[in-house]
């Protein structure tokens, strides 16, 4: 059956450009309204399809009630990129009906935990980086960095999303190979720039100030005797490091890291060690 | 501090904005999201008391809290957006923030947390009945579950906005005026620190291990030199671009070796 979806046939569309837009733009609604600890994005998936299965299973009961079975189990993956893995499903349920579901199932299952770890990625570096950009403007009472950021969100809304669903339409399986490369060198490289932007923020974002403490009578200024000769942001880089170490400890998640991170600040306030940034 | 005083149209519409930037969050992600459009849903915050230039600091603030953050695979996160909406509300004036961020802002997002597993709990429920549905072939029904899911988001983000901006001018007051001097001063230590958390997430998540000259390259940018971000990430945008464009042509390169082909 595979021979078949490969077949350039696929090429041929049945859906219209508007209406692989559509269903980009209902998964963007629906992908995680009812997200749950169960089956996740599962009724997200099925509730953007509805009126394409209506519409494709029109006069085969049978095969409708096949496609709302196939649809109803765990689904979760990256927003984007699950734009690609609807193209795919569309396109051969388009052409095969209910006879292409197994391999839809298939497909699905096997594509949805590549593209979340890639999409992912992607997307908390993507949002990193226009966020910095913009949190740094607006710490400084500019609007613009924001700006810049909406218009990227709405570039991923109204252009990539569509795009990527119809190049995941008109490519079929065959892309995924093709498109597994390319994909894990665009995270690279924008592993580079995301890391980049990273440490530019722990050292403008992160306000650390050490105070003075009494060692047997003679008083020692830390952040002027101590910290600042080794380095500019000597804090900001030593409280980065401390939770990057605790992050890796078994069991830690990002609240409890808060708690963490508050109780030793406060402890070290009181005892005068930092003081008020 | 003088606590503020808010009409009850300015606490429903500051209550609703946290239902939007939930629902923004869950679905188109356009900028007024819980997790990446902490400073636009601020601004709107700002100007419900009338005050946008307020909203967008508070915004900046907890924003940069939230950066490096995802919440992938169901992750629940502290609910910095809904802090920030009550921090927008409270603060009254500029000068106020970090004090009204500290006091009631940070321990606001840290502590309604669980809210956030309740909700994603409670639309299994919704799950089910649109097992149910969907099992029948009943497409209107399915949609309805689907919906239904809105509720759970909508009722865990609002509640916790909602009781703090009803109580929220007495208790600021009351702890701001009973607060040690100590205490004062480390909450504020902890919000200039918080950032941290993110950004170590992010490295987490990153090949840092691979890259980390990168990491040292931005930070050195800033540190020593005052770049702003802006510059800094078109630095890493040059060097990434040429990267990209180095492995691309190696893949190329090994396509056509292997192929047994050179005739590109």
């Amino acid at each position: 059956m595979s021979k078949e979806i490969m077949n350039s046939e696929l090429s041929k569309t049945k859906m219209t450009e508007k209406e692989l837009r559509d269903i980009s733009y209902r998964w963007s609604w629906h992908r995680s309204l009812a997200w749950n600890y169960e089956k996740m994005m599962s009724l997200g998936y099925l509730s953007t399809l509805v009126p394409f299965l209506e519409r494709n299973y029109k006069d085969d009961e049978e095969g409708r009630m096949q496609a709302y079975h196939t649809h109803s189990v765990f689904f979760n993956s990256c927003p984007n990129l699950s734009n690609l893995i609807l193209g795919i499903d569309v396109a051969i349920e388009d052409k095969l009906g209910k006879e292409g579901l197994p391999t839809v199932a298939a497909i699905k299952n096997s594509l949805m935990g590549p593209f979340a770890g890639i999409g992912d990625a992607l997307v908390v570096t993507t949002n990193t980086i226009f966020g910095s950009i913009a949190v740094s403007m607006a710490l400084e009472g500019s609007y613009l960095g924001l700006g810049i950021w909406i218009v990227w969100n709405f570039t991923l809304m109204f252009y990539i999303r569509p795009l990527l669903l119809k190049i995941g339409y008109k490519q079929g399986v065959e892309l995924v190979t093709t498109l597994k490369d390319k994909l894990r060198n665009l995270t690279n490289s924008a592993s580079m720039l995301g890391l980049m932007v990273v440490g530019g923020m722990i050292a403008s974002i992160i306000g650390v100030r050490f105070g003075s403490v009494d060692l047997f009578g003679s008083v020692i200024d830390l952040q002027a005797k101590v910290f600042d000769p080794i380095m500019p942001k000597m804090g900001a880089a030593m409280i980065t490091a401390l939770c990057y170490y605790l992050l890796g400890k078994k069991g830690m998640t990002v609240v409890r890291l808060l708690w963490i991170v508050m109780l030793l600040t406060l402890i070290l306030s009181f005892f005068g060690i930092l003081i008020k940034p | 501090m003088d606590g503020v005083n808010l009409s009850i149209l300015q606490i429903i519409l500051l209550t609703a904005l946290a239902g939007i930037s939930i629902i923004d969050q869950m679905t188109f992600t356009l900028g007024l999201g819980a997790v990446n459009g902490i400073i636009g849903v601020s601004i709107l915050a700002g100007l419900v008391v009338g005050n946008p230039m307020l909203g967008l600091l508070v915004g900046g603030l907890f924003q940069s809290y939230a950066l490096g953050i995802g919440m992938f695979g169901g992750t629940a996160i502290p609910n910095w957006a809904a802090a920030a909406i009550m921090v927008t509300g409270l603060a009254g004036s500029v000068s106020n923030i970090d004090a009204t961020a500290a006091i009631i802002g940070v321990p606001v997002a840290a502590l309604t947390v669980q809210l956030d597993v309740l909700g994603r709990f409670a639309n299994v429920a919704f799950q089910h009945r649109g097992d149910k549905y969907a099992k029948e072939g009943n497409a209107k029904q399915v949609l309805i579950s689907n919906t239904l899911g809105l509720l759970g988001w909508t009722i865990s983000r609002m509640t916790p906005v909602f009781l703090g901006l009803l109580v929220g001018p007495a208790l600021i007051t009351m702890l701001y005026e009973s607060m040690p001097i100590w205490l004062s001063t480390g909450l504020s230590a902890v919000s200039k620190i918080l950032p941290a958390i993110g950004m170590s997430v992010l490295l987490r998540y990153l090949p840092t291990k691979e890259y980390w000259h990168y990491l040292v390259a931005g930070f050195v940018l800033v540190a020593w030199f005052n770049a702003p971000i802006l510059a800094v990430s078109l630095i890493g945008l040059a060097l990434a671009v040429n990267s990209f464009k180095t492995a691309s042509n190696q893949t190329k390169l090994t396509e056509t070796v292997e192929g047994g082909g050179f005739d590109e």
